[in-house]
């Protein structure tokens, strides 16, 4: 048998395939519904007549080559109930991975509803079909069927590499392009989830226009500029192709620039220009682009979202039946497919959106859509969009001197006693600006403001506006050293002081509105400059916002030298208010403040964010109240704390308005606002100003337009966009919410870990003014929170425990006198982090020693560990030989060292040997250094406990679609729970139950119960298990003194098998898995230090595994238990202790408490609940917890004793259970309050102790 | 009728009854476009891409 080539279409479909050999996804498989008379003989003599002449479907792989295998096959027949059991068996048949060295690639079924009603399945793997050989090979049949010819041409494949000016055309279509965005990061291929809805266009143009539409919608969405869009083509037009089923398709690029405001009919002129002037090279596959780009593996895009237009299938005729074909599946979707037919689909990829994500998704594209069709600008209305400015931008000097010649009696400035009228303001500013640069303007560019909080100050900094010379605000309380370096780095041309005006040099108008000093993070001052349009700007678009009016009174609060003065002075004076300076005495305390503000009438307070905390905390104390002048507050500077906004507005309602800003130095004082409401947990920093535009960058907001700043004094300009260093995420309404700095994210035990968080719940502390979180890693990789706290609060870690995770407490707390701020007047965590460096500080008693991260390492392992690790050094050895390069740095990357995606499959070929086990191909892709594989392949710190080791959940789990079976699989049976749960299940549902046990005559002998004798610790027991619709997963051996080793086969293991049949699983697991001492919520926890005993460890880990698989959308449950009662169980610890005292006449003080569940109520609410489809968590002890100690004394009459004393009466008696005891280092620490909201549906009885117990 | 729409639709020369309509620019969006207007499998199209094939299957 003659071997021959892959076509270039076939060699990328398998390698995908190779990478991840058990992977479904790339079946693709629709059917045919045939209603009329339907002669089925003729029909699968047609069908075999058409498969057999399909050459390509016969094929069989191996690497680099094919050969074609005619091996006989048949049509599955079958007369299902109704269509859903038919598509319930076509789900499953495409779950089935296909080997595509042993095939068959294709699956044939045939059912048989009715006489007159019959559904055609027809699956093929993708490396034989693409749509258009479906749509060929259904034509066909009926064709065949109809008495026509076959007609099909053979398929010949040849190998090719791809012309040269073809790959010019497309390298100089894409040079220059900015990476690819979407509308989510990019994630390994996971299943496809999707939306549809109507069409809302149809025209001959359509394709043009859904393109267009797309590529403004995600421009709108990202903000970015450009976008590439993948554009996929048949490849087959004009050529013999067209009667080959095979797979042919390829995906061509299109990249487009996507001007903000420009018009709909434009772009799509664009997009009809770019597709006719690549069509002749549509040829040229995308695979061998992205390997020209450079951008294979790690997570390289060549293109972003997928616009897939497809012809509409008309209907067959099969003699006088008439058959309608219904896509099931057409295999894999990288990220976002936009189908078009007659209708559209959204289709992502569910590793990287949710369903609600791509509903969501799909109702902005339409509305985006819908607005195009109607008129509306590119990129225009969506939630990064300002807006337009309600009027164009005027130059402040002219609005200052329109409102003076409005209004020129009016109050301007007040300062004590002392008012200014506009026209005084205008006069004296006047003289001031001649008097300092001179009759003549345009002999200063630049003039340093040093002067206190003042009407001096307020008149100098308009004089500069009026005369066309930028301000720098200079801190006259300003260490000598900081003020020559700004001084040396900016060089005004005049100084302002106290003592009068300073000439230093002449410049010239540059532009510029003023230019202010903000620390940057090598510590050196950064000016940055802004221009006289962005300031003019950003008054247009606050004004409107925040709606000052002439008739406002606002206080003047920020410090000069602070962006937050802008704010205050010129939105001011150019909506013609009064300025109301403050005075120091002011700010001595916040009632002071606040009866100064009530006294002067101000209606507008601007304050920083830190400082309106302190507001908040006063006003709920009740320790003063808002004037009931004021109307607005203004807040920015850093996030506020949503427990200080619930504060707000318990005492204030929502009769102040209440505008959170956002908005670096270098994006013109502010960028963002939000009004915040009541109820809004988050503390959103809204949406931008009108003229403001954003866009989101791998969760990085940037700020584009004419608000931006010119630049750095002495650096490069911005060029009118500013990448902030801050995460942001756009909210279903549209508003977006801070989530921390880029550099500040952290992750302990992969939960990733928010300082803020834990910021937040120290600041809830009453005692507690201010603290800082900072992530550290210490020796051995062990990740740690240090936290830095003003104040003296000495019970601080309990307050925190019963607020945060284990995982999110601090293993250090400092308390210092004051927190380092930097230039700017924010926490400088940057020196918070370097103070942890300088020093060993102690760990909750253990050193800390310096942690070193070099660059390069993956976080949490000190590279010296991984210089001598032989994982590592197996990475280099088995790269240097594949790649064929003597030598490879630890941080080179795989793809830019040449490598393919063929040379990643023998990466992971010869590792998984070296290593001995299997390693998923798709690993290099994840972690393309040899850094990062060596990290993954090693896993994480060598900390890590072997339950958190265990509790890592195989690549091959993975949910399944399987067909309705009718039956459950429920393991310990014949337990105490077990018993409770089967007798539910019988009583309550139609199931079958599938019961694995040692001993089947333990089991009621019911109908619908089927026993399997086997053992939860047999390597494959679920191997002969009859097909089950869902698990009940109730196994465990519940022994508290075992260790973790001896549980872990069942307790552990056992669960990774039942997670692997891929159905929905109902996990009972155990509140003793939560941390002791806080409240335990209806959701998974993170490892922890009160995870003691082998039992605890073994449940927590199961959990975990749980967890992951529901993470992967296999559906889940865990349902938590307390301890069981309902009726004597003689393996449980506390009826043995109550067996124990009344044999040995004494019962021990036993202070414990803990909740309990009783046994009937938990087999209904597991059983009720399991019912609903829900998933999570559920905490199964709704009733209060009980004194162990007192369900002694009411049940027994013997006297009470010491612990000690009391085991050692037992000893002889029940040596375990005395063992216990020796081993329970004192009294375990209580479980905290048990969250019981989602489950508490179910009745649950009170607890009477005589019922249960005896 | 065909022809003058179908020249309508490419490069605006008409093309004779059995010529090759993919050298006068025909591409799938335009088959797309003639499939629907015509209620026409798009497919049959693409294979048989000529004035005469058209009009008989446009006859059906």
């Amino acid at each position: 048998m003659s071997e021959s080539p892959l076509t270039p279409a076939q060699e990328g479909i398998w390698t995908g395939q190779a990478l991840d050999p058990l992977s479904p996804i790339y079946n693709a498989g629709e059917y045919v519904e045939i209603v009329g008379p339907l002669d089925v003989e003729r029909f699968s003599a047609a069908l075999r007549t058409v498969v057999d002449a399909a050459d390509a479907l016969h094929a069989r792989f191996g690497a680099g080559a094919q050969v074609f295998r005619r091996e006989p096959w048949s049509l599955h027949v079958a007369a299902p109930a109704g269509l859903d059991e038919a598509l319930g068996w076509m789900r499953a048949s495409l779950e089935r991975p296909v080997d595509l060295a042993a095939g068959p690639l294709f699956t044939q079924a045939l059912f048989v509803l009715g006489e007159r009603h019959h559904v055609w399945y027809q699956q093929i793997h993708h490396i034989a079909a693409d749509g258009y050989a479906f749509s060929l090979l259904a034509r066909r049949v009926a064709a065949v069927y109809n008495g026509a010819p076959a007609e099909l041409a053979p398929f010949v494949p040849a190998a090719s590499t791809g012309a040269e000016r073809d790959r010019s055309f497309w390298l100089g279509h894409l040079d220059g392009a900015p990476e690819p965005v979407s509308l989510a990061a990019p994630a390994p291929l996971g299943g496809v989830v999707r939306s549809t809805a109507a069409l809302p266009y149809r025209g001959p143009d359509l394709a043009e226009r859904v393109i267009a539409a797309t590529a403004s919608h995600l421009a709108a969405w990202t903000g970015a500029d450009e976008v590439v869009l993948g554009l996929p083509v048949m490849g087959r037009l004009g050529t013999d192709l067209l009667r080959v089923p095979c797979m042919a398709m390829n995906i061509v690029p299109l990249r487009l620039r996507v001007p903000y405001g420009g018009a709909f009919d434009a772009l799509c002129g664009q997009v009809a220009g770019v597709v006719r002037d690549s069509r002749p090279h549509h040829g040229y596959r995308y695979e061998w682009l992205r390997r020209d780009l450079r951008l294979v593996g790690g997570e390289r895009r060549l293109f972003g979202p997928v616009v897939n237009l497809l012809p509409f299938r008309r209907p067959l005729a099969f003699g006088e039946a008439t058959g309608t074909v219904r896509t099931l599946s057409a295999g894999p979707v990288e990220d976002l497919s936009v189908t078009v037919s007659d209708r559209v689909v959204l289709e992502a990829n569910a590793a990287a959106y949710s369903a609600d994500e791509v509903e969501g998704h799909l109702q902005s594209w339409l509305e985006h859509f819908g607005g195009l069709l109607s008129g509306r600008p590119v990129r225009h209305g969506s939630p990064l969009d300002g807006g337009p400015l309600p009027a164009p931008a005027v130059p402040v000097a002219c609005l200052l001197r329109a409102r003076a010649a409005e209004r020129p009696f009016e109050g301007a400035v007040e300062l004590g006693g002392r008012r200014m009228t506009y026209r005084e303001l205008m006069k004296a500013a006047q003289a001031f600006g001649e008097h300092a640069f001179g009759t003549q303007a345009g002999r200063a560019g630049l003039a340093g403001v040093m002067l206190p909080r003042g009407v001096e100050a307020i008149v100098a900094i308009v004089g500069c506006a009026l005369a066309g010379v930028a301000y720098l605000p200079l801190d006259p309380t300003w260490p000598k050293a900081r003020l020559d370096a700004v001084l040396a780095d900016a060089r005004p041309d005049v100084l302002v002081t106290p003592s009068g005006v300073r000439r230093l040099s002449t410049g010239s108008p540059s532009g510029l509105a003023y230019v202010m000093y903000t620390s940057g993070s090598t510590g050196r001052p950064k000016g940055v400059a802004v221009g006289n349009e962005a300031l003019a700007q950003f008054v247009a678009g606050a004004s409107a916002r925040y709606g000052i009016t002439g008739e406002d009174r606002v206080l003047q609060f920020a410090p000069l030298h602070f962006d937050a003065s802008v704010e205050e002075i010129f939105l001011t004076l150019c909506a013609g208010g009064c300025l109301v300076l403050r005075t120091d005495d002011m700010i001595a305390s916040v009632p002071r403040l606040l009866q100064a503000c009530a006294d002067l009438g101000i209606t507008v307070l601007d304050l920083p964010t830190a400082y309106w905390h302190e507001v908040a905390h006063a006003l709920a104390a009740g320790l003063c109240s808002l004037p009931s002048g004021l109307r607005t507050v203004i807040i920015g500077g850093e996030a506020a704390q949503p427990a200080r906004v619930a504060d707000w507005h318990a005492a204030v309602g929502a009769g102040v308005r209440l505008i959170n800003t956002y908005g670096p130095t270098e994006a013109t004082v502010v960028a963002t606002a939000a009004d915040l409401e009541p109820g809004d947990a988050e503390a959103p920093i809204g949406r931008p100003l009108p003229g403001v535009r954003l866009a989101v960058s791998r969760g990085e907001l940037v700020i584009k337009g004419d608000g931006v700043a010119r630049g750095y004094v002495g650096g490069a300009g911005f060029d009118r966009v500013y990448r902030t260093g801050d995460r942001v995420r756009v909210r279903r309404d549209g508003q977006l919410v801070h989530l921390g700095r880029v550099d500040d994210q952290f992750k302990i035990s992969g939960h990733r870990v928010d300082p803020g968080e834990v910021e937040a719940a120290l600041l809830a502390h009453p005692s507690v003014r201010e603290a800082a979180v900072v992530g550290r890693v210490g020796s051995g990789g062990v990740r740690h929170l240090a936290a830095f706290v003003v104040g003296e609060a000495a019970d601080l870690r309990e307050h925190l425990r019963g607020v945060l995770p284990a995982a999110l407490i601090p293993g250090h707390i400092a308390y210092v006198g004051r927190l380092p701020r930097t230039g700017s007047g924010k926490i400088d965590r940057a020196a918070l982090r370097d103070s942890l460096t300088a020093a060993p500080a102690s760990v909750g008693g253990s050193a800390v020693s310096p942690a070193v991260s070099p660059a390069g390492a993956p976080a949490g392992a000190p590279a010296s560990s991984l210089a001598v690790s032989p994982v590592f050094a197996a990475v280099l050895d088995v790269w240097r030989e594949v790649l064929g390069i003597p030598e490879i740095s630890p941080d080179a990357d795989f793809f830019l060292l040449g490598g393919t995606s063929l040379q990643t499959i023998q990466v992971v070929n010869r590792l998984s040997v070296l290593l001995g086990r299997q390693i998923p191909g798709t690993l290099v892709f994840r972690h393309p250094t040899p850094t990062t594989l060596a990290a993954a392949l090693q896993g994480d710190a060598a900390a890590d406990a072997p339950w958190e080791r265990d509790a890592r959940l195989p690549d091959d789990v993975r949910p399944r679609r399987t067909p309705h079976a009718g039956a459950v699989l429920l393991t310990g049976a014949t337990g105490f729970v077990g018993r409770h749960l089967l007798a539910e299940l019988l009583a309550a549902t139609d199931a079958r139950v599938v019961c694995p046990v040692r001993d089947p005559s333990r089991l009621p002998g019911h109908p619908r119960v089927l026993a399997v004798p086997t053992d939860l610790t047999t390597p494959g027991w679920t191997a002969g298990l009859p097909r089950v619709d869902a698990v009940y997963h109730n196994a465990a051996v519940v022994n508290v003194t075992r260790g973790y080793a001896s549980l872990s086969p069942v307790n552990v293991g056992a669960t990774i098998d039942v997670l692997r049949l891929g159905v929905p699983v109902h996990h009972v697991s155990t509140l003793a898995v939560a941390p002791p001492g806080r409240p335990i919520p209806e959701d998974f926890v993170p490892a922890h230090d009160g995870l003691r005993d082998g039992y605890q460890r073994s449940k927590w880990a199961a959990e975990e595994l749980v967890r992951q698989a529901l993470d992967r959308g296999l559906p889940a449950a865990v349902y938590r238990l307390g301890r069981v009662v309902g009726e004597p169980n003689p393996q449980d610890l506390f009826w043995r202790i109550l067996r124990a005292c009344e044999q040995t006449g004494a019962r021990p003080e036993l202070d414990v408490v803990e909740p309990w569940t009783p046994v009937g109520y938990a087999a209904q609410a597991i059983v009720g609940l399991s019912a609903t489809g829900a998933t999570g968590v559920f905490n199964l002890a709704p009733r209060p917890p009980v004194r162990l100690g007192e369900v002694l004394a009411e049940l027994l009459g013997v006297p009470r004793i010491p612990l000690p004393a009391w085991v050692e009466r037992i000893r002889a008696l029940d040596p375990a259970l005395a063992l216990f005891f020796d081993l329970a280092a004192g009294a375990p620490e209580a479980l905290g309050e048990v969250r019981c909201e989602r489950a508490s549906a179910f009745e649950c009885p009170p607890i009477i102790y005589k019922e249960v117990l005896c | 009728m065909m022809r003058e729409y179908v020249a309508s639709l490419l490069d605006g020369t008409v093309p004779g009854d059995d010529e090759n309509l993919f050298d006068h620019g025909l591409d799938s969006v335009r088959l797309m476009i003639v499939a629907e207007r015509l209620e026409v499998d798009f497919a049959d199209l693409a294979e048989r891409p000529t004035l005469r094939a058209w009009v008989e299957l446009a006859g059906e």
